[in-house]
């Protein structure tokens, strides 16, 4: 295990793998200050492109970028009082009123270390979690992927929405989707509609793309002008003192920052709840003259830490047993797969030594993020200037380059275009999109190991101990995601 | 009223492509269409449920003040209408790229967007376009050593 930490540092540090890890974190920063766009729309810009690259170049790229999304989202939220990404909502409580009261560097350079030292407890959790799930996975069979496949999804559907209904209707959907093509017993064609082009099944990058990148850009374009109407009016200083404080409550940054992994390994969850969630642990422990919602530093620094902490217990699952917890993941699990990399027992014995250039890939991203942002957040907030309407347009040459890239076809642009539509409707209808992209990627699994598992089996794999404890933990995530659903 | 309508809609779509997706199953040997129905009768039972109890929803609450904060968060006609126009611009983006392929298209693209929306100038938006797509034809033939789809045109003409 030490030799596979040693031998991925190694590769991560050779010069060109580590310039791809600086152009991921890059690509992160300028999308976690952009709202609307976030950790989804890049792995889903960058899959594509992923596909011409060893999984050595892929890995750092897309997570350098997924890691740093969260420590530059923090601008927007304490300088123009909107989130860059859902995850650093529950920032603004603070940040907002601090960045008012002419604090906004100090509330900035408390962001942005509470943010490293997330993203390293993140790595760490990552790190320690690797040697715990390595004997359980290596003790799974095909019974309990597929129960696993069953948990992870009924989490995600259930609690990613208003509606758990709607959430497992959405999952349902997918996996039918992924269904589309020759079936794996037979080879007969389903759903193909007498087309050639759907024989080769749906491309993940083509839905991705529809599903998540153009609603966001169809919305950017109507919003309005630019990014924001407010603009910093002077020039942010004072970032020593933010880190000063968040030095001085670094007991509140390790604990937020274990309730955000913690919080992160759960599906479903990712780092809305760790944001909200160790927001409330910081006001929890406040006292009555405390200034919580009025600019108090520590209600910047406790959701920062959680949601970059986050990423590192959401890859948890995704790497030991192929549940991606988030969407994010989900396109990561994709990514993955794509490269010839299976997660589970193959990444954690064979391939053990990507799993340490991830974990290295996150701890230094969020480092090199923290520094970037450090020294460059005047220049960053000044992109709260740039127009939509040269912005959008710019940022659609990748989409659609990246949607016919994979395999050279005028359908996989239509099906894009398709998804598209979908994905708008659904986002404005308040459907959840989560589920349906999650059970995309996963239904072709899930039904090879529901084969396998009948043939191998029969019907007595539903009494298998260790199927039934997983199956009780879906019922009980089910009834628990129906009862906490936000009404 | 556009969010419960759109939900609606789609709801009403869901039902129907599912049922239609089932249907085709009938002629389908056994183990190709087993997992298919495993997946497919629950949520075509889930979805008409789920379209009762938002009609329901709808029909109880129409004139309660819940309803119409939720509405408020709702997209608008005229941010629909926006949208619609944008899609426009797309589906031109992707017929374009099936004509004359990805370099000239997102060109031609880039150009008119910056020219029409953007109100840039035309020599700035034509060298802007240029700059930009020479970016992405460094990227694509260089960097990734592949060639984007070329469009009919040029594939009659070389």
């Amino acid at each position: 295990m030490l030799e596979a930490m040693a031998t991925s540092l190694t590769i991560l540090l050779a010069p060109d793998r580590f310039a791809v890890l600086i152009g991921g974190v890059l690509l992160g920063a300028v999308l976690g200050f952009i709202p609307g766009l976030g950790g989804v729309v890049g792995v889903a810009l960058l899959m594509p492109f992923t596909l011409f690259m060893d999984a050595e170049y892929a890995l750092p790229l897309i997570i350098g970028m997924i890691a740093v999304i969260s420590t530059t989202d923090t601008i927007p939220s304490v300088l123009i009082g909107s989130p860059g990404s859902a995850g650093s909502q529950a920032t603004i409580i603070d940040g907002y009123p601090m960045a008012k009261k002419g604090e906004a560097g100090k509330a900035l350079g408390a962001a942005y270390i509470s943010s490293m030292i997330g993203g390293i407890i993140g790595a760490l959790v990552l790190t320690a979690s690797v040697p715990i799930f390595r004997p359980l996975v290596m003790s799974f069979g095909i019974a309990e992927f597929f129960s696993m496949g069953l948990l992870g999804l009924s989490m995600v559907a259930v609690l990613s929405g208003r509606s758990p209904i709607l959430g497992i209707t959405s999952a349902g959907i997918g996996i039918m989707l992924s269904l589309v093509g020759p079936d794996p017993v037979n080879a007969i064609a389903r759903w193909s509609l007498g087309t050639d082009y759907l024989l080769d099944r749906l491309d993940v990058v083509a839905v991705a793309l529809g599903f998540f990148a153009i609603p966001e850009i169809i919305d950017l374009c109507v919003r309005g002008t630019q990014i924001a109407e407010k603009l910093p009016e002077r020039k942010i200083s004072g970032m020593g003192s933010g880190v000063l404080a968040a030095l001085r409550n670094k007991t509140l940054i390790v604990c937020t920052s274990m309730v955000g992994a913690l919080v992160g390994f759960l599906p479903g969850m990712g780092t809305v709840v760790a944001n909200w969630l160790a927001y409330s642990t910081a006001v929890m422990f406040c006292r009555p003259n405390d200034q919580f919602g009025k600019g108090d530093v520590r209600g910047v620094i406790a959701p920062e830490g959680a949601n970059n902490a986050s990423t590192g217990g959401d890859l948890i699952p995704t790497i030991a047993f192929g549940i991606p917890g988030s969407t994010v993941m989900a396109l990561v699990l994709t990514t993955l797969w794509a490269k010839g990399i299976t997660p589970g027992r193959s990444l954690l014995s064979t391939n053990l030594h990507l799993v340490y250039l991830m974990i290295w890939s996150l701890a230094l991203a969020n480092i090199i993020g923290a520094l970037l942002a450090f020294t460059f957040t005047n220049q960053i907030a000044k992109l709260v200037n740039l127009p939509i309407k040269v912005l959008a347009p710019m940022i659609l040459l990748p989409i659609f380059g990246g949607a016919i890239l994979t395999h050279n076809e005028i359908g996989d642009v239509v099906i894009m275009l398709v998804f598209g539509v979908i994905g708008w409707v659904m986002k404005h209808a308040g459907w959840p999109r989560p589920g349906l992209i999650l059970g995309f990627v996963l239904g072709p699994v899930l039904e090879k190991f529901y084969f396998q598992t009948t043939m191998v089996y029969g019907n007595a794999w539903l009494l298998k101990p260790s199927v039934l404890a997983i199956l009780c933990i879906a019922i009980l995530a089910c009834v628990f995601g129906f009862r906490m659903r936000p009404r | 009223m556009l969010k419960t309508y759109l939900s609606i809609a789609l709801h009403v779509a869901v039902i129907l492509c599912v049922a239609l997706a089932l249907y085709a199953t009938i002629d389908w040997p056994s183990e190709t269409a087993l997992f298919p129905r495993f997946i497919g009768i629950p949520i075509l039972g889930l979805s008409i449920v789920s379209l009762v109890l938002e009609v329901r929803r709808h029909w109880s609450a129409v004139s309660s003040d819940a309803e119409l904060a939720d509405e408020e968060k709702s997209v608008t006609y005229e941010q629909g209408q926006s949208a619609l126009i944008e899609l426009a611009w797309l589906a031109g983006f992707a017929v374009g790229i099936w004509a004359l392929g990805f370099y000239v298209t997102s060109f031609v693209f880039l150009s008119l967007r910056l020219l029409i929306q953007a109100k840039w100038s035309t020599v700035s938006s034509l060298v802007w376009a240029a700059f930009v797509v020479g970016l992405l034809f460094g990227m694509f033939e260089l960097v990734l050593v592949t060639t984007p789809y070329q469009g009919f045109i040029w594939r009659m003409l070389l």
